[in-house]
Parts: C-alpha cells; sequence; structure tokens
C-alpha cells in the first residue's frame, strides 16, 4: 500500500524561484488555446514573442511533468531542448491544436529516450556508479532544488513503478500531459486499441496495489 | 475485476467521478498529476519565449517540400548528366560507398536525389554499417531512424530506438555495437515494409530488449553468485582459521594443562618415589645399619666372652667362630 498524502509542493515556487506549481487544491487541468490556437501557431511562425509564450506556457509544464514522471534526467534541459526543436520545425508543422500536442509530446519522448541511449552507453561512471542508479538518484531530482517535493515524487514513483515502461508512457501521457487515447497512441506510434488495453491492464494493476485485491 | 471504458476514461481524466471500483485510483492519480506537473513561471517564460522565437527561421529559409513536378524531373536529368560528367562514373561509384562524414557523402546523396544511385533505407543501413565499422553507433542510428521516419515508417524507427535503448542499457562497447549491426543487418535483410515491417522490427526490438535484460540477470546473478562465494570462502576462512585459532588455543590449553598435571604428577611420582626410595634406602640402610651394629655389638659381645678367661673349673679353649654372624656362640 503506498502512502499517499498531499504534495509537498504547495509552496515550492517562491523557494525554486524557477519553477512554481498549478496548486495543490484540485485537479491540474491543461490549458488549451481552442480557438485562439490559429492565430497563435501563425505568429509564433513569424518569431512572434508572445506567441512562444503562449505556447510554453500551455504546455511546458505538462511536458515537464510526463518526462520527471518517466524518470529522465535534467527535466528543464530537455524541455528547452523540445521547444527548441519545435521552434525550428515550426514551418513544418500542419495540423490543428490536438495534433500539436501529439507532435510536442512525441518531440519530447524522443529526445528523453535520446537521452537515455546517451547514458546507457556509459554503463559505468567514473566513481564505480552504475548508470543506472544514477539515473535513479538524478530522477529524484537535486536536493537542494528538489527539497520540497522529494517526497511526493518518491511516492508517485512507488506508485507506478510496478507498472511497465509501455504502461507508465500511456498513463503518464494521459493523465499527466492531458492527451486523448488517438493523441497518445500517436506519440507512441501505435493503435488506439492497444492504448486502451495498456491503459486498462495498468488501471487494474494500480488499484490493485493500492486497494489490495485484484 | 471489471469496469468500463468509460470509467478507465473518467479515472484517467479525473473530470468525472469515477466507479467505486476506480475511486481510489483517481484520487491517486490526481495527486500524482499535481506532483508532477510544475508551471514555469513568468520569468522563465519570458526568458524562453524569447529564444524561441528567435529560433524560429524566417519565413524564406523555411524547408520547402519539394514537388515532382515534370519542371522538378527535368532539372534533376540535368544535374544528374553534370554530376556523372564531372565525377565520371568510377567517381558515382566511389561515392556510393561513402559514410556520413566522408568527403564524397555530398555526391552520393545528390547523386540518390537525382536517382543516378539507391537512396532509400537500405542504402542508410549499408552507411549504418560503416558507421558502426568506425564506432560511431549514435550515428549508425541516427541515420536509419531519421530514413525510416523519412519512408513513413515511424513504428519502425520507434522499434529501432527501443531495440538500441534496450541494448545500450544492458551492454556496453563493443557488444553495443554488435548487437546494433545485427539488427541493421536483420532490417537490411527484411522484404516487408509499411505496418508489417514496423510490426516485424518492433517485435524483434521486445525479442532484444528482453535477451539484454536477460543478459543483464545473468551477470547480475554471476555477479550475486561470485561474490556470494567469494564471501562464502571468505566467511569459510574466518571461520576456519577462528576455528582453528580457537581449537588450537583449546588444545595448547589443554595440552599445556594436561602436560602440567602430567609432569606434576610426574614429577609428584618421582619425587615422591624418590622419596619413597630415599625413605626406604634410609630406612632400609639404618635398619641395616642398625642389624649390623646390632650384629656387631653382639658379636663384639661373643668376642668379649671369648677373651674373658675360661672359667676355671673348664679344659681348653672354646672354638672360634667367625666374626659378624648373628648366632652368638660359645654361649654356656
Amino acid at each position: 500500500m503506498f502512502l499517499l498524502g498531499p504534495p509537498h509542493m504547495a509552496n515550492s515556487a517562491d523557494k525554486q524561484g524557477e519553477w512554481c506549481h498549478r496548486g495543490a487544491g484540485g485537479r491540474v487541468k491543461a490549458l488549451t488555446l481552442k480557438e485562439y490556437f490559429g492565430s497563435t501557431l501563425a505568429a509564433a511562425r513569424t518569431g512572434s514573442a508572445w506567441a512562444w509564450e503562449t505556447i510554453y506556457r500551455d504546455l511546458a509544464g505538462a511536458v515537464a511533468g510526463y518526462l520527471r514522471g518517466r524518470g529522465a534526467e535534467d527535466v528543464e534541459d530537455l524541455v528547452s531542448e523540445t521547444f527548441l526543436s519545435v521552434a525550428k520545425d515550426i514551418h513544418r508543422f500542419a495540423g490543428g491544436e490536438s495534433e500539436f500536442r501529439s507532435w510536442v509530446f512525441t518531440i519530447a519522448h524522443r529526445r528523453m529516450q535520446d537521452g537515455w541511449r546517451a547514458k546507457g552507453r556509459q554503463v559505468e561512471v567514473a566513481d564505480g556508479e552504475y548508470a543506472g542508479h544514477a539515473a535513479e538518484n538524478a530522477w529524484l531530482g537535486n536536493v537542494e532544488r528538489e527539497a520540497m517535493t522529494e517526497m511526493s515524487l518518491i511516492q508517485v514513483r512507488a506508485m507506478i513503478s510496478h507498472l511497465t515502461v509501455s504502461q507508465r508512457d500511456v498513463v503518464l501521457l494521459r493523465v499527466v500531459g492531458d492527451l486523448s487515447v488517438a493523441e497518445t497512441a500517436q506519440v507512441l506510434h501505435t493503435s488506439p486499441g492497444a492504448v486502451r488495453a495498456l491503459q486498462n491492464r495498468a488501471l487494474r494493476d494500480l488499484r490493485k496495489d493500492l486497494v489490495g485485491d485484484a | 475485476m471489471r469496469f468500463t471504458d468509460r470509467d478507465a476514461d473518467a479515472a484517467i481524466s479525473g473530470l468525472v467521478p469515477a466507479g467505486p471500483e476506480l475511486a481510489a485510483v483517481q484520487r491517486a492519480l490526481s495527486l500524482m498529476k499535481e506532483t508532477l506537473i510544475t508551471e514555469p513561471s513568468p520569468e522563465e517564460v519570458s526568458a524562453h519565449a524569447a529564444r524561441f522565437a528567435a529560433a524560429v527561421p524566417a519565413p524564406g529559409a523555411a524547408p520547402k517540400v519539394l514537388s515532382a513536378s515534370p519542371w522538378r524531373r527535368r532539372v534533376a536529368a540535368v544535374i544528374a548528366v553534370a554530376t556523372i560528367s564531372g565525377v565520371g562514373l568510377a567517381g558515382a561509384a566511389a561515392a556510393n560507398e561513402a559514410a556520413p562524414g566522408d568527403a564524397m557523402y555530398g555526391i552520393d546523396q545528390a547523386l540518390e536525389r537525382v536517382g543516378v544511385l539507391d537512396g532509400g533505407t537500405g542504402e542508410r543501413v549499408d552507411e549504418a554499417q560503416k558507421l558502426l565499422a568506425r564506432d560511431d553507433v549514435d550515428g549508425a542510428l541516427e541515420l536509419v531512424s531519421d530514413s525510416l521516419e523519412s519512408d513513413g515508417e515511424l513504428e519502425a524507427a520507434t522499434g529501432l530506438r527501443n531495440a538500441a535503448l534496450a541494448v545500450a542499457s544492458n551492454s556496453s562497447g563493443d557488444d553495443v555495437r554488435a548487437r546494433v549491426s545485427e539488427m541493421l543487418q536483420w532490417m537490411a535483410g527484411e522484404d516487408s515494409r509499411g505496418t508489417e515491417f514496423g510490426a516485424r522490427v518492433s517485435a524483434r526490438a521486445r525479442q532484444l530488449s528482453g535477451n539484454a535484460n536477460e543478459n543483464a540477470n545473468e551477470n547480475a546473478n554471476e555477479n550475486a553468485s561470485k561474490g556470494a562465494n567469494e564471501n562464502a570462502n571468505k566467511d569459510a576462512s574466518e571461520n576456519a582459521n577462528k576455528d582453528a585459532n580457537k581449537d588450537a588455543n583449546k588444545d595448547a590449553s589443554e595440552n599445556a594443562n594436561k602436560d602440567a598435571n602430567k609432569d606434576a604428577n610426574e614429577n609428584a611420582n618421582e619425587n615422591a618415589n624418590e622419596n619413597a626410595n630415599e625413605n626406604a634406602n634410609e630406612n632400609a640402610n639404618e635398619n641395616a645399619n642398625e642389624n649390623a651394629n646390632k650384629g656387631a655389638n653382639e658379636n663384639a659381645t661373643g668376642d668379649e666372652n671369648a677373651k674373658r678367661p675360661a672359667d676355671p673349673g673348664s679344659q681348653g679353649q672354646a672354638p672360634e667362630t667367625p666374626a659378624g654372624t648373628d648366632r652368638p656362640v660359645g654361649k654356656p
């Protein structure tokens, strides 16, 4: 049974200075631009700062949350690289807001995999600590910076640790990324049916761990 | 436990209460989301937005998708003729052998674009093998996965990345190169394309991932066994030494005690014997002396009697007896 106390991040914004939490009370809902998306995208293609502020504010938190949930290292760097790629390729994008969100998460997912691959090649680091352990430790974040959130991250880690990697991807993209089944399937290059199967299996496993019965 | 897709979506979205089966899961997922999602501060948003806005290519510099118009084909044909005239057939063949980073690689790509040389994923896989031979695993993977994505083989590209990730996580150095090379060779030999190809690459990636995990587990077990054996040997040696020392000490103590006791007994016996002998001798001597003295005295008395003048009424001398005999002689 996992400890699921209230998150310790409510006031982390003042202490961290860089990231702030959306708020501990109630459900976190990703922003959507809806009818403003077209004009925002058009402005972003011209290099308009306000458009990029809107896009970044809308998606950066969820992208960082997904990467953090998946145990990526250097989350802020990965988020930054993701949006730089989006900026460089913005002229090649075609589609609506739903496709845009899928595209951004696809790039983030790929960047994370590249990061793991690069890390995985250095199996053992200089001080003898295995890369996996180093990554795991780093997953918990910088101690000073993440002091306020460490307990919550440990709880999240414990909660999803029994899920397979694919199940984790689906749950995090669906819950943290606020992506639909179809959008999640696009990011993971699989079918909506496969996403739904993974999602349902993950929920069953989570319930089993939380409640204790099958 | 059974729940509907609607219940599952409700638990995931958190917007409507999930059924009783998934209520606990819904609460846990909401907490997870609150924990993981952070919103960038206004300062960070401004700073990053300026960078991203500056990174957007100018509209004129944006890459345009080339259409396969008749004009394009004509221009391509002209370029092909010009290129072959420039580099010659031998040069074209040499360019075909080039890999990324080689001087001729630009010509290779130019010839592929106009259809003089074969392009596509097959060609990229061959080039990737050359990069692998130069130990550039990342370059090889990027080359092939980019090519697969360009060909619309998204699932295969993802499968290849996953396979590489699985191998890299559990292997190192030459092993990674060998496994990636093996995967690419297998891909080059595959005739299927499209969804089937993607599914086969994904299946192969899963197999590779499974093997990699098994190897990792095997290594872990080996190390664990080795460690356990080493520890066991160490412990055994330590215990043996400890026991040996303990036994040795015990034996030494016992032997010492035994020896001491033995010596003490022996000494005691010896002393006792010595004393006894001494005493016995002394006693014997004493007795002997006493007897001897007594005898001697007694004899001496006899002598004295013999020396005494004979009774005036007797005739002649008394017969002589040997000295030292206990039996008084000459006694009337």
